[in-house]
């Protein structure tokens, strides 16, 4: 029996490789996030910025992949719609590196002593989302996505928790400082992650059950 | 004794069966590279040489690496010079085999198979089961030569046998006849001197009396190549008679010296089966040496021998039913072959379709094209598809799939131009008129056809994925040409009040035939890009 090594199919698996090759340099980020905040070296933080790099390059080519595919062959509407999914998705993830990178940027002048607490909590609960994220897509578990979006509840929390603790004391004329104000915007980047995260779940989930 | 000649067959069959699928795995495994090997690195007659021991010990066939060779050479990628030296290389890479078989391997028969077992039936992975299978083979060569080695042993104390054996000895032209004649019918001089190692082994025979033996395996391992070569290309001619010519003038020339012989190769190391597998490898290097200096003088010989014979005008398919044992250079040359068969489609066909339309090309000339197409297409694709009942590897598999959609296209291609000129004769007959722009669009589309067909030839010629892609990407050109010509011939026809359906007809039909022409051309570019 002959076999046959198909150019559409490699380059399928090859966008998919490449899409969790992103969500495993998004883990590496937020992992590397806290010994950066422990000693906010220039190499740690380079460290993060090259992975946003790679995030950034990989996301280029998985563009110039969809591109291509749909440029030389009429596919069917599933696959469109799998192509336009993993487009939308890698947008999303893309995000999730910047925001990471602008965590960064705003955190090099503040106290990181002060942010740490902060974002530990936060990744608690999304470098939970991003592992899921990545079983979902690799098995094409709906559950696992489920699981993500389901999660974003905690981050919605924190967030507002972030924001009550800021109220509470400004209602309690306490001393503001830079750093607890910029809390707040780190706050909101972190709840944007989770966003993102939970949107590249739903897209990719409403994929998976539309294929079927 | 009945058991002793059923335990001899028997372990004779397990052995030529396992140097037969560690052969085929080490072949699929690294005939690709080897070729590759062969070609960059042999670009002297001393390396050639090298290359042909490293080479023939790698793939454990020198028939395999003799196929490569021919391949070679037929594509003027080395030279007749060098690809004798590595045919010289190669007598001598089949004995380093032996020389490992006379240590005291069959003991650890068992372990090999016992691994090879493991692998091929436990681990998924494509890569461990092909050392699993080179592993059980191995182990298969082992356990051959040990059940060989047991069961001749009761012979040494049959007295009516030894007497007969010992009346042969002193014939030593019979015994190595006799060795010529089974050695060709095995298929391998490994065999027939692993049997000779046992009878010494055993005490039936002495040292000197295996030494004609080992000659004649010598003599008969250069008869199948002989023989194959007969429906060979010319290539595989000159290989196999150079090979026939260095071998016997070799045996020839030792059996003349055989009692010189015989007291020297007592005086090499080792036990007495150890002296065989020298003598073995030593007569080898020694006929490599002699003919070594005289290799230009001999391929000068063998061309005025062959002379190069000038391309016969008409088209005829060459493919060698040899070269099936080594489906890597049976993919090679199918391809060779296709290629060859669409430049003529190019040159004969496509090119000369805007002379058809001018009137100045016969539509009778591309009608013979048409014929020769069919022919080829039936004696190609029956070729391929005997090459796929073959074991192939992944890789070997796509490309036969690649070759069988190109050649699918082609022979497309070329029944489309035939029902185009059908339906472009109508024109005269039916005494109808194209207008300018007709014509300027129809000759339009006729050189989208030529650039179209060009570059999916070059992309398949040289693997050449980008240009195929590019290629590919301009469909939609095409597309919107094929619409504008409809959309703008049908105004015309409004605008001049022109209501012969004839007309409309023929010249769509036309235009019809030639994208059908058109698209398969861009399925080659597809084909080589792997949309398949």
């Amino acid at each position: 029996m002959l076999t046959r090594q198909n150019y559409y199919q490699e380059k399928r698996s090859e966008i998919k490789r490449l899409v969790l090759q992103i969500l495993s340099d998004l883990a590496k980020m937020t992992d590397h996030f806290e010994h950066y905040l422990k000693q906010p070296t220039k190499e740690n933080k380079n460290f993060i910025l090259d992975n946003e790099n790679y995030v950034d390059k990989n996301e280029k080519r998985i563009e110039k992949h969809i591109l291509e595919i749909i440029s030389l062959e009429q596919l069917d509407t599933n696959e469109i719609k799998w192509l336009l999914s993993m487009n939308r998705i890698i947008r999303e993830l893309e995000r999730v590196g910047d925001q990471l990178t602008n965590i960064i940027t705003i955190s090099d002048v503040i106290d990181t002593d002060v942010l740490r607490p902060t974002i530990k909590r936060f990744f608690h609960y999304e470098q939970d989302m991003i592992r899921w994220l990545t079983q979902g897509i690799e098995t094409n578990d709906a559950a696992k996505l489920q699981d993500v979006i389901a999660h974003d509840e905690h981050v919605n929390h924190l967030n507002k928790e972030t924001y009550q603790q800021l109220v509470d004391r400004i209602n309690e004329k306490e001393e503001l400082t830079e750093s607890k104000l910029k809390i707040v915007i780190i706050s909101r980047f972190l709840e944007r992650i989770g966003d993102h995260l939970v949107n590249a779940a739903r897209t990719y989930r409403e994929m998976i059950e539309d294929y079927k | 004794m009945f058991s002793s000649i059923l335990g001899f067959f028997g372990g004779l069959g397990i052995f030529l069966y396992g140097t037969y699928v560690l052969s085929n795995s080490l072949q699929k495994v690294g005939a690709s590279k080897m070729r590759k090997y062969l070609a960059t690195i042999t670009n002297t007659r001393i390396r050639s040489m090298l290359s042909g021991v490293a080479v023939t010990f790698f793939l454990q066939s020198s028939t395999v690496t003799n196929i490569l060779v021919v391949g070679l050479v037929g594509s003027s990628i080395i030279t007749l010079s060098q690809a004798f030296g590595i045919v010289l290389g190669s007598a001598i890479g089949t004995t380093l085999t032996v020389q490992i078989l006379t240590f005291n391997i069959a003991q650890f028969a068992s372990i090999f198979i016992f691994i090879g077992v493991i692998f091929i039936m436990f681990i998924k992975k494509h890569a461990w089961r092909s050392i699993g299978q080179i592993s059980l083979s191995i182990g298969f060569i082992f356990f051959g030569i040990g059940l060989i080695t047991s069961s001749l042993e009761p012979l040494g104390e049959n007295e009516q046998m030894l007497e007969f054996l010992a009346g042969l000895s002193e014939k030593p032209i019979v015994l190595a006849f006799i060795a010529m004649i089974l050695t060709a019918l095995m298929h391998s001089s490994a065999a027939m001197i692993i049997i000779g190692i046992a009878f010494i082994t055993s005490g039936v025979f002495t040292l000197p009396a295996v030494l004609p033996l080992v000659l004649g395996a010598n003599a008969g391992s250069t008869l199948p190549v002989v023989i194959s070569s007969l429906a060979s290309r010319i290539e595989g001619k000159k290989l196999a008679l150079f090979y026939f010519l260095f071998k016997s003038t070799g045996v020839v020339f030792a059996m003349t010296l055989l009692t010189f012989i015989t007291d020297w190769v007592s005086l090499l190391p080792g036990s007495p089966e150890r002296q065989i597998a020298h003598f073995h490898t030593l007569f080898n290097i020694a006929i490599a040496v002699l003919f070594f200096p005289l290799l230009p003088w001999m391929a000068q010989l063998f061309q005025r021998l062959f002379p190069h014979q000038e391309e016969e005008p008409s088209f005829n398919i060459k493919l060698d039913d040899n070269l099936l044992e080594v489906p890597e250079e049976a993919l090679i040359s199918s391809k060779r072959e296709i290629i060859r068969l669409a430049d003529m489609v190019q040159k004969n066909m496509i090119n000369q379709l805007k002379s058809f339309i001018d009137g100045t090309h016969s539509a009778e000339s591309i009608h013979d094209i048409e014929k020769v197409i069919d022919h080829s297409y039936i004696e190609i694709q029956q070729y391929l598809l005997k090459l796929g009942q073959r074991d192939l590897t992944s890789t070997q598999s796509n490309l036969e799939v690649k070759l069988l959609n190109i050649l699918n296209d082609i022979e497309h291609i070329g029944d489309m131009v035939v029902r185009f000129l059908n339906k472009a004769e109508e024109i005269g007959e039916k005494n109808i008129v194209l207008s300018r722009k007709d014509e300027r669009q129809l000759k339009e589309l006729l050189f989208h056809i030529e650039q179209t067909y060009a570059n999916s030839l070059t992309a398949f010629k040289y693997d050449d994925r980008k240009r195929a892609r590019k290629n590919i990407q301009t469909q939609s050109v095409i597309n919107q040409f094929e619409k504008d010509v409809k959309f703008e011939h049908f105004n015309h026809l409004i605008d001049k009040h022109e209501y012969n359906p004839n007309i409309s007809a023929v010249y769509l039909d036309i235009i019809n035939q030639l994208l059908q022409v058109y698209h398969h051309t861009m399925n080659i570019s597809r084909t080589v890009l792997g949309l398949i």
